[in-house]
């Protein structure tokens, strides 16, 4: 028996598990309120705007984008790649942290999980789009055909394929997985048929007896087990995309680790510019604590710096590697005619994470959504950078080029964000936004034989020890 | 009687059951009726039975005929490749004395000419009061015409005929004929780019030394015409670049469009090959320019030199190869330190080098035109005859008639038309309207000629003043003849009937002259009811028997002779040069030093216009072909426009910058029309500016033939209108050299160029040496050292090749740039021409293109061409990352791309080091789409056996795999193996100087086997 170090609490002590229940499930057992219904509004116009933008491409030709020689890749892959890269916070924090006992996710993790399912069906429309002929994209499976066809195992892009197909189920799975006692809840509160029978069929008869919570912990443990090696496996297959090819600038042995911190690192921005608005929007200030957001800023301050070791390590490898190809072409990104992006991306990058050093400022939440805001703008020029600088001046000069977007990629990309945000709202409204089993069990006031160790909860919150 | 009204067991079903009988009833029933529905007759669809075979037409073969490619002054020899029945493409034709195989880019593309959307299907009558147009029929205006004609003969009126370069032997005469019978009728002949100041010249210099070569027993109308000062081209001669050791040119771009850029290519290169021992001879070509031309970029040493100076420099050149005349004194280099911008050293240097190369040197000189340009050929021929060139590097008795024009009968014509003497003005393959700058008054004078009858292949610009527009059939599907140079007498043989209602000149001349008294003259017996193309036929091959067939030496008949010239297209009946051009008449140099009066390098200060001829448009002629359009230009790289070239330092001393427009102001003295003074003044032409490396100082260059009004649906528009910054002078149009300002608009037009990046950036894509170096070291120059630790490891297993194993070699050495292999491409592989849109975004479908890269020196560049096409890569990066395996590697070398599996995920465009990749970014070949590109009937002229690709898959470089195809096809069904050289891939085929070498690397014995063992 020992006394846990003293912390300040997860949920704020005035809130009793009833609270949780109700507080957490008011979104759902309200009328939205026509804010609701505007942001909705926009980003299902946002959304349309992007599919009209598609259906244009579709009918006249890949060539409405701006996308040209020798820049075969730009807004399309940015965006995947982007998207991709926000889907990683949620598995991290659910996965990784579950497996680590951090607590403190249990606030975050199902927004955070939420966003990940919803980035990862947005990346997942640019690779199926940016193809000349879309209508063949599932050429991409390897699937059996009388004409004796079959893929190419070598491509990384078929990697890709297996790669956020996997990632992208793996995390559906997990979601839903952690949903089901809530569902569960929500359906015991609900108070019309429909209701109850919607959330019960969604909840798979849950009754939270005894044995179900030891196969649901068990079955979340695996599952996490699963998915913690995907969120490194993903971001690394998705860097392999330009880590084997032989481009200078993207024929990098770094990218794999540098992609991975830099989608936690976004990821993160992403759930602090979300939550941002969540707590306050539904009164839950209480359950995601400035504690919460201050391990997400220290997580981004981290990462943030991981990045920028990697963009000092990219530019010291060209320089070393003695390589007149690679020296240029890093030499192109900072100095070239791309070198604004390559800047922007430094700065929102490297920089402004800087200032969570005070946790003071790491405390604020003014200041956390305009730091998370630039992250995430950063970090979509990181990815601009790398494929657009990398491709627009390559081996032979006499094919150098620039690229300038058309209104389809603005269109394309807007409607990406509208996408998004329609599921996230759609989300908001619909299901529990928070894992309140999860929350419940660092506020509980109780004693848990975990194995031979006992644990004494101080009265103001949480920490098991083992 | 029956015990029931109906079967009790069927009493028993309930509504809508059957029963087992009643099932199978119907099944029975069904099963026959369906049966007999299938035998009832289809919908009657026409399907004609191959029973009729079209004689020699096989589906699928390609047919090949030999013709003349008429489309272009150089008057080159043609295979024309037919797949049934329809010409589709133009190749050199190797036995041709001009060409000898090679093709120049602008020939290539006659099929888009004859296939043009644009062109005139039907005679049309225009009222010129009214400006209403009316179709007809041949009939009733060969009727009118004829009666025209009757009544100005009546009161012995003036018919005159303006043509470009015509033709050969029969045409020639034919035009005679025509000319003869009426009462006072001229034939002039005025190409817009000519050779006029080169024959005017040796006019001067030698007398009229074409005479002692001419032909015996020619007939009389291959003479000069009564009337005319000189017969056309004759008295331009034949220059000889394999010959040379020494070549030296003041501004003539004779590896673009100087007179015969095929055969000068062909020949200079021919000096200049090496085989890889260390030995082999290099000839010398020093080039003074005002502007870069591709012959500038081929030069080993270059100065620019802006076109007032040019003649000072080849007086100084002179003098310094010993010219002795009193009047070449103050043209000595003496103490001074340069000449016109060349230094002394570099002076004395080409002379030194000329002097050592007596009769083995060439100086040519172009650009100039009008008086300054008589002068400078003047000074030229001086220093050839100085060096002993005459009857060496130049043949005079074998004189070129590619670029004939006489301006002297242009100006009388000119002046005939202003007093309203000319009755009727027959206008025939040229476009004076656009081509004459308005200061010529041609355009004045046509609006007082009661009768324009013009011969056109469109409504043009020079149509819109005719009264009668008649429809031209194309070359190719035209019998005529050609005699490009003297002593060369070239078939035109018609590879289709005539698309339109159509008729050639000669049929039309015979027409009008009434047939069966043309072939009563000359004794044919020719039934009265067939059409003047029957006529002009029996006229064609009787000429070539009365005239051609004799000299020949008639040891075979006939009708064998015929036959051999319409198999091989053309005949050759000149041996060597004859001796020399005679003495040179020294009185001639003054005109050389009046022009250079002030002395040397003393032209007029400021800024100076030089307006020159594109290797894509020339003179303006091929504007609505948009393969040309958006051929890259040779040196500039630059499509579908036409811009102001300013040298770097003057630009940035103006301070303007690339694709600025400027406005160009002819100064107050150029001549103005009298009547119409104020039209002058609207004429300011606005150009974007292209700051082009190696242009001199003072000069400002344009391109001319752009800015056609009435070209076509391609052509409208495109680029500005130059041709009224010409000046008007007694001797000719003067296009250099002219003083002009410059004024800034403040306005940007963009410029689509194929090249993103100018410099190697000290990249070791292209390795270089000097040839000394090379005589010691046949490797110098070759960077290997990234190999000198063996190859680098792999991933990959490497390929096997056991039978064979395609490869390619070009010779950079060789390559001049002309650009033929790019289009050649095209035109082989449907590759379609995507408009300036699509150019500005860098979406060019070019599968060969040709990179030229500048030296970082900016005045005076070094330049090198390196054609870029799919490397066929033996570890293709292209091949390991797409996902869906549509680009292998196939058992033979060659990096294949399916089209039909292809998702277009462009990652093999991205992981392409050489950028040769082509994506389909729109449906070029769908005709419900926007973007299509052949309308009809272009879509007649597509390769069929090359795919038509679909929108949004890559291609690529095939190493023509169709050709590849057809070669081992030929090789079995002969049961041989495939010859080295059998196989030719379309870039090959057409290159002037064989740079290009395809075949089997596996055979120790093929030419691209030897290659790649060149230590080179």
């Amino acid at each position: 028996m020992e006394t846990v170090w003293k912390k300040e609490p997860l949920i704020h002590p005035r809130k009793k598990l009833t609270d949780v229940d109700r507080d957490i499930c008011a979104p759902m057992e309200s009328r939205p309120s026509w804010r609701w219904y505007a942001c909705l509004a926009v980003a299902v116009s946002c959304a349309l705007v992007g599919a009209a933008c598609v259906g244009y491409q579709l009918h006249t030709g890949f060539g409405v984008w701006g996308i040209s020689y020798p820049v075969g890749w730009a807004v399309d892959i940015t965006n995947f790649v982007f998207w991709i890269g926000i889907g990683h916070a949620g598995t991290l924090i659910s996965a990784i942290l579950h497996l680590f006992r951090q607590r403190w996710r249990t606030s975050i993790n199902r927004s955070a999980e939420a966003m990940t399912i919803f980035a990862v069906m947005t990346a997942g429309i640019f690779p199926l789009i940016h193809t000349g002929r879309p209508w063949y994209d599932f050429w991409l499976l390897p699937y059996p055909n009388e004409r004796g066809l079959w893929v190419n195992f070598r491509s990384p892009l078929l990697w890709d394929v297996f790669a956020v197909s996997t990632y992208f189920t793996i995390s559906l799975v997990f979601w839903y997985l952690g949903l089901v006692p809530d569902l569960a809840t929500v359906r015991d509160r609900a108070k019309t048929k429909i209701k109850k029978f919607i959330y019960g069929f969604l909840a798979l008869g849950w009754n939270g007896s005894e044995r179900g919570w030891k196969h649901y912990e068990l079955a979340h443990l695996i599952l996490a087990g699963i998915s913690t090696p995907l969120v490194l496996s993903v971001h690394s297959i998705v860097s392999f995309d330009f880590a084997v090819s032989l481009l200078p600038g993207w024929h990098t042995t770094i990218f794999p680790p540098y992609f991975v911190a830099g989608a936690i690192f976004s990821g993160f921005a992403m759930v602090v510019t979300l939550l941002v608005i969540v707590r306050k929007v539904f009164g839950l200030e209480d359950y995601i604590t400035l504690q919460h957001m201050d391990n997400m800023n220290k997580i981004i301050l981290v990462t943030g710096m991981m990045v920028g070791y990697a963009y000092g390590m990219e530019m010291f490898t060209a320089w070393y590697s003695g390589n007149e190809f690679e020296r240029f072409t890093f030499m192109n990104r900072a100095l070239g005619p791309y070198a604004w992006a390559y800047w922007i991306m430094v700065s929102c990058n490297v920089l402004v994470p800087q200032i969570f050093w005070s946790k003071k400022l790491r405390r604020s939440i003014p200041v956390m959504f305009v730091a998370s805001l630039f992250v995430n703008v950063g970090m979509w020029f990181e990815r601009f950078t790398i494929i657009v600088t990398s491709l627009h001046r390559d081996y032979l000069p006499s094919s150098w080029g620039m690229y300038k977007p058309s209104f389809v990629e603005v269109g394309v990309t807007i409607g990406s964000f509208g996408f998004f945000f329609m599921w996230f709202l759609l989300f908001c409204r619909g299901l529990p936004t928070i894992a309140m089993s999860e929350v419940k069990s660092t506020m509980h006031t109780f004693l848990k034989p975990f194995g031979k160790k006992k644990v004494k909860v101080v009265e103001t919150g949480e920490e098991y020890v083992f | 009687m029956k015990e029931f009204f109906s079967d009790p067991r069927e009493e028993a079903l309930k509504p809508g059951e059957f029963s087992r009988r009643d099932f199978l009833k119907l099944m029975g029933i069904s099963t026959v009726l369906a049966g007999a529905a299938a035998c009832t007759r289809r919908p009657v669809e026409r399907i004609i039975p191959y029973l009729n075979k079209p004689e020699e037409v096989t589906p699928g073969e390609a047919l090949w005929y030999a013709s003349t490619s008429m489309d272009c002054h150089c008057q080159c020899g043609v295979l024309v490749k037919t797949r049934e029945g329809r010409p589709i493409k133009l190749e050199g034709n190797p036995d041709h004395p001009v060409n000898r195989g090679g093709l120049c880019a602008r020939a290539q593309t006659s099929v888009w000419n004859l296939y043009d959307p644009d062109r005139l299907r039907t005679p049309v009558l225009r009222d010129r009061a009214k400006g209403s147009t009316a179709e007809a029929g041949w009939d009733p205006v060969d009727q009118q015409i004829r009666e025209a004609f009757a009544q100005i003969n009546a009161k012995r009126g003036r018919v005159r005929l303006l043509t470009g370069a015509t033709g050969g032997p029969a045409t020639q005469q034919l035009i005679g004929e025509f000319v003869a019978a009426q009462t006072d009728g001229r034939h002039i002949v005025y190409e817009p780019v000519n050779t006029d100041e080169i024959a005017q010249a040796h006019v001067e210099c030698f007398g009229r030394f074409s005479e002692q070569s001419e032909r015996e027993g020619e007939a009389p109308a291959a003479l000069p015409l009564e009337g005319a000062t000189r017969a056309p081209g004759i008295t331009t001669p034949r220059y000889r670049f394999d010959r040379a050791d020494v070549v030296v040119t003041l501004g003539a771009d004779f590896l673009g469009t100087w007179i015969s850029p095929v055969e000068f290519a062909r020949d200079w290169a021919a000096g200049r090959k090496l085989n890889g021992d260390g030995k082999g001879r290099m000839s010398r070509l020093i080039v003074l320019e005002p502007i870069l031309t591709l012959t500038g970029t081929n030069a080993d040493e270059r100065y620019p030199v802006k076109p007032t100076d040019l003649v000072a420099v080849a007086l100084a050149l002179a003098a310094e190869c010993g010219g002795t005349p009193e009047m070449l004194k103050p043209f000595a280099l003496n103490e001074r330190d340069a000449v016109g911008g060349v230094p002394a050293a570099a002076l004395k240097r080409i002379a030194q080098a000329l002097a050592s190369a007596r009769g083995r040197s060439l100086i040519v000189a172009g650009l100039l035109t009008g008086e300054q340009g008589i002068a400078l050929q003047v000074a030229v021929n001086y220093l050839n005859s100085l060096l002993g060139n005459y009857g060496q590097t130049i043949d005079v008795s074998h004189g070129s008639r590619q670029a004939p024009g006489v301006f002297a009968d242009l100006q009388t014509l000119i002046d005939e038309m202003n007093a309203g003497t000319v009755d009727a003005l027959i206008v025939s393959g040229v476009n004076p309207v656009y081509n004459l700058p308005i200061a010529t008054r041609f355009i004045d004078g046509m609006k007082k000629v009661p009768l324009v009858i013009q011969m056109t292949d469109r409504v043009d610009e020079t149509s819109a003043m005719a009264d009668i527009v008649l429809p031209v059939s194309h070359f190719l599907e035209s019998w005529g003849d050609a005699e490009p140079q003297t002593g060369v007498y070239s078939i035109v043989q018609p590879t289709i009937a005539p698309l339109y209602l159509t008729r050639t000149l000669a049929a039309n001349l015979i027409a009008w002259m009434n047939g069966a008294a043309v072939a009563a003259a000359k004794g044919l017996v020719v039934p009265p009811e067939k059409s003047p193309e029957e006529y002009w036929y029996e006229y064609l091959r009787a000429t070539w028997r009365e005239r051609i067939y004799p000299t020949f030496g008639a040891s075979v008949s006939f009708e064998a002779f015929w036959e051999s010239c319409l198999r091989t297209g053309a005949v050759e009946m000149r041996g060597e040069a004859q001796g020399g051009a005679g003495a040179f008449n020294t009185e001639a140099l003054a005109r050389a030093t009046r022009v250079s009066a002030g002395g040397p390098a003393d032209g007029p200060v400021g800024p100076q216009l030089v307006g020159y001829p594109t290797v894509a448009q020339y003179d303006g002629r091929y504007a609505n072909n948009s393969w040309l359009q958006e051929l890259p230009d040779p040196v500039t790289k630059i499509t579908w426009d036409n811009y102001v070239c300013l040298a770097p330092r003057t630009a940035k001393r103006l301070g303007l910058e690339e694709e600025d427009v400027i406005a160009l102001v002819p100064p107050q003295s150029a001549r103005v029309p009298a009547e119409d003074p104020e039209r002058y003044s609207e004429k300011l032409v606005e150009l974007p500016v292209h700051i082009q490396p190696g242009t001199h100082e003072d000069v400002v260059a344009v391109p001319i033939g752009y800015g056609r009004t009435a070209a076509g649906r391609v052509g409208n528009g495109v680029g500005a209108f130059v041709h009224d910054l010409a000046q008007v002078r007694p001797e000719g149009i003067a296009w250099a050299g002219l003083p002009v300002s410059i004024a800034k608009t403040g306005k940007r037009h963009r410029l689509a160029t194929t090249q993103g990046h100018q410099q190697l950036m000290g990249r070791p894509i292209i390795q270089e040496t000097t040839f000394e170096e090379y005589r010691k070291n046949p490797h110098a120059g070759a960077d290997d050292s990234h190999w000198h630790d063996g190859a680098p490891p792999s991933m990959w297993a490497k390929h096997k090749y056991e039978g064979r194993r395609w490869g390619m070699a070009i010779d950079l050495n060789s390559c001049t740039g002309c650009s033929a292999c790019v289009v050649a491409c095209q035109v082989e592989n449907n590759i379609p021409a995507v408009g300036k849109k699509q150019i500005l975004k860098g979406r060019e479908m070019h599968w060969l293109r040709i990179d030229r890269y500048y030296s970082p020196e900016e005045e005076n560049p070094n330049v090198v061409h390196q054609p870029m096409l799919c490397q066929h890569c033996e570890k293709a990066p292209c091949e390991t990352v797409c996902p869906v395996l549509a680009t292998v590697h196939d058992n033979e070398g060659l990096n294949l791309q399916v089209y039909n599996r292809c998702v277009g995920t462009r990652y093999c465009s991205n992981n392409c080091p050489y950028k040769v990749r082509r994506f389909n970014w729109f449906d070029y070949g769908n005709k419900n789409r926007a973007h299509y590109v052949w309308q009809e009937p272009l879509h007649l002229m597509l390769n069929p056996d090359v795919t038509v690709r679909e929108k949004g898959i890559m291609e690529k470089c095939t190493f023509c795999i169709q050709r590849i195809r057809k070669g081992k096809e030929d090789a079995k069904a002969k049961g041989i193996e495939v010859a080295d050289g059998a196989i030719k891939t379309a870039c090959q085929q057409s290159c002037p100087t064989d740079a290009i070498v395809f075949g089997d690397m596996n055979d120790p014995e093929s030419r691209v086997a030897k290659l790649k063992k060149d230590p080179r």
